[in-house]
């Protein structure tokens, strides 16, 4: 994936933490974020593109519209890294619409790994949650975490 | 924003500020912020009023939509929120207790005084860090299989303490005594038993800590005493809660809960606020998963209770007994509970949602245990690691007022971004310790975004609820020791 389109910014909030994430098409909103997720997470430290140590995860979610969608598969990615002690730091998105992803996401296991481990993030809110295109056609989701 | 409030919120007397339910269209009823005037000026930075504004939407809230003076802007709710809403009518809503099911506080009392432990604090600081698993990710010494991780969820502290993790006396001095008896573990995920099964006793990371403390002031001297607290005594203090477990529980339901609002047509302004009629399967499911999720809590909180009174063994080479490390009470702060209150002379059975604000139950109250009956149940007030600590107790006013209620803590003033911000290269590590204070972190993160600069001064918050008679302090515990995620 072309490193350049990472978009995202940090947006403070009182108690937890926000992003606004950007994209110029809905699959780079969403690789956008999962990286800004696990930037939260972690620090920016990136492990070589080709790394035998890597797993791959089939990551498919559903949901209703596509704000539920991105909750359900950042949950998704969150669950994994929680339970596998994972961080992801590589995606590939097979399909999407408004409804469905299917999707193959790369993570280092992070003991022996050089990623320190930040801040944890305990879900991804609803809050204030909204996915449009601006003028221009390009995409922003503004998404809150519980940390 | 500012000048939007100024003119909303109307005074109704030292303490109390509402928001008239014109304010916004579909407010079922007013809100209600408790605050001083010096306190006002922070809250109405933030977007929490607003919150305030919106849980008065939640279809059978009942009196007011409160706000405690911690309040700051959450996710759907405010934290330092409080909602009560009717059984038959009323909704239930997992943003009006957050993800952190059952996040509380539980406060040790002991036998020992500064001049036993002075010399030992290193000692106990790191032995404390060690055994306690602490930080992101942090995994317990306790595997559970499936069968043991339901048992946990059906009987939270009481699990513990059949296991040997505690005294029966544990149970007696925790909130509800330590078990939801509406848990059912059969309609938990699997997802959120994976998260959780690796994560019992452990303490996680953010705000959540262990403090050793000192007893520096009391102001109720009976009531200190029954609760076994006295000037110059050792405490120790535990803030944490249901860890992954309880954020998958929340997660899971928030995703049905969506659906919910849609096919119950519940109208609200937040898609955090998400709910479901207490009546209708999401809403019981809910609640039933969520006594699990507070189960879990309360079996964390004693599983680390266990190694801290292991801990002081250790290094003090006494029995148990003569360490008298008892338990003063144990308190949830993000819940939701069935309770009966009266309003308006009515006996009525609501689901109070606690969403960062402390149960706070006067004298008499069935709920209690026999040695807290004539003086209120304890309300346990932790700070930030800087400065103090409260033990209160609940008053009857809480009752009338608050469907009793009242604070939980300092309640942030900062983002987390701006403390670090704050922070740059500051040495917090050395700042508090030429203030007698040892911190010991995993995380340099965690410790810059909970400085004591990102809190309200717990003092003026706990001083409104005092002199508003919902809870009256009883005494102040300052930080000796403090380990963090």
């Amino acid at each position: 994936m072309d490193k350049d389109n990472i978009d995202y910014k940090i947006i403070d909030h009182t108690a937890d933490i926000g992003l606004e994430v950007y994209g110029k098409s809905k699959e780079e909103l969403f690789l956008n974020a999962a990286r800004g997720m696990f930037f939260l997470i972690t620090d920016t430290q990136l492990i070589p593109a080709r790394n035998k140590n890597r797993k791959y995860y089939t990551v498919n979610s559903n949901a209703s519209n596509i704000e539920d969608l991105l909750v359900a598969w950042l949950s998704e990615l969150l669950f994994i890294h929680a339970t596998e002690f994972v961080i992801f730091d590589d995606y590939e998105i097979h399909s999407l619409t408004e409804q469905m992803i299917k999707s193959r996401a790369g993570a280092i296991k992070i003991k022996g790994s050089p990623y320190q481990i930040v801040r944890e993030i305990k879900a991804i809110t609803y809050h204030n949650l909204r996915i449009f295109q601006d003028r221009t056609g390009r995409w922003q989701a503004n998404i809150v975490f519980d940390i | 924003m500012k000048d939007k409030w100024e003119e909303v919120l109307k005074q109704k007397g030292p303490y109390i500020w509402e928001i008239p339910k014109e304010f916004r269209p579909g407010m079922l009823v007013d809100g209600r912020i408790y605050a001083s005037q010096s306190l006002m000026k922070y809250i109405i930075k933030d977007q929490a009023p607003d919150q305030v504004a919106n849980v008065a939407f939640l279809p059978g809230i009942v009196g007011y939509s409160l706000a405690m003076p911690d309040i700051h802007w959450g996710y759907g709710f405010p934290i330092g929120g409080v909602a009560a809403t009717r059984l038959d009518d009323g909704v239930i809503s997992p943003g009006g207790v957050g993800f952190d099911i059952n996040c509380g506080v539980r406060l040790l009392r002991s036998n020992l005084k500064f001049q036993d432990i002075k010399n030992k604090m290193n000692q106990l600081v790191e032995l404390l860090y060690k055994k306690i698993p602490a930080g992101v990710g942090s995994e317990g010494i306790l595997k559970l299989n499936l069968a043991e991780a339901k048992r946990v969820l059906a009987d939270g502290a009481q699990w513990a303490v059949q296991k040997g993790l505690g005294e029966k006396d544990d149970i007696t001095y925790t909130e509800e005594k330590g078990k939801m008896r509406e848990a059912n573990p059969d309609i938990i995920s699997n997802k959120a038993i994976q998260r959780g099964a690796s994560q019992l006793g452990t303490l996680g990371s953010g705000n959540h800590f262990l403090e050793i403390q000192l007893v520096d002031k009391i102001y109720q001297a009976e009531k200190a005493t029954q609760m076994g607290l006295e000037e110059g005594m050792i405490t120790m203090l535990v803030h944490t809660g249901s860890r992954g477990f309880g954020h998958q529980v929340c997660s899971d339901h928030l995703a049905i809960m969506q659906k919910a609002v849609q096919r119950y047509k519940i109208s609200i302004p937040d898609r955090q606020l998400a709910c479901a009629p207490l009546t209708a399967p999401e809403g019981k499911n809910y609640y039933q998963a969520m006594c699990c999720a507070a189960n879990f809590a309360w079996a964390n909180r004693q599983c680390i209770t266990h190694w801290i009174r292991e801990v002081f063994s250790q290094i003090f080479r006494i029995s148990q007994e003569e360490l008298g490390l008892k338990l003063v009470y144990d308190v949830a702060h993000n819940i939701a509970k069935i309770e009966d209150h009266q309003y308006e002379g009515n006996n009525l059975q609501l689901c109070v949602h606690r969403k960062g604000a402390t149960r706070a139950f006067p004298p008499h109250h069935p709920e209690l245990p026999p040695k807290y009956k004539e003086i209120g149940q304890p309300v346990l007030i932790p700070g930030d690691m800087g400065r103090f600590s409260f033990v209160l107790v609940g008053n009857e006013k809480a009752m009338q007022e608050t469907f009793g209620s009242t604070c939980h803590g300092a309640g942030r003033l900062l983002s987390r971004g701006a403390a670090k911000r704050e922070v740059k290269n500051r040495n917090i590590v050395a700042e508090l310790g030429k203030r007698d204070i040892l911190v010991k972190a995993r995380s340099r993160e965690t410790l810059a975004e909970e400085i004591s600069e990102a809190y309200k001064d717990v003092t003026e918050v706990v001083n409104v609820m005092d002199q508003s008679g919902i809870s009256s302090k009883v005494a102040r515990m300052r930080p000796l020791g403090v380990i963090k995620g």
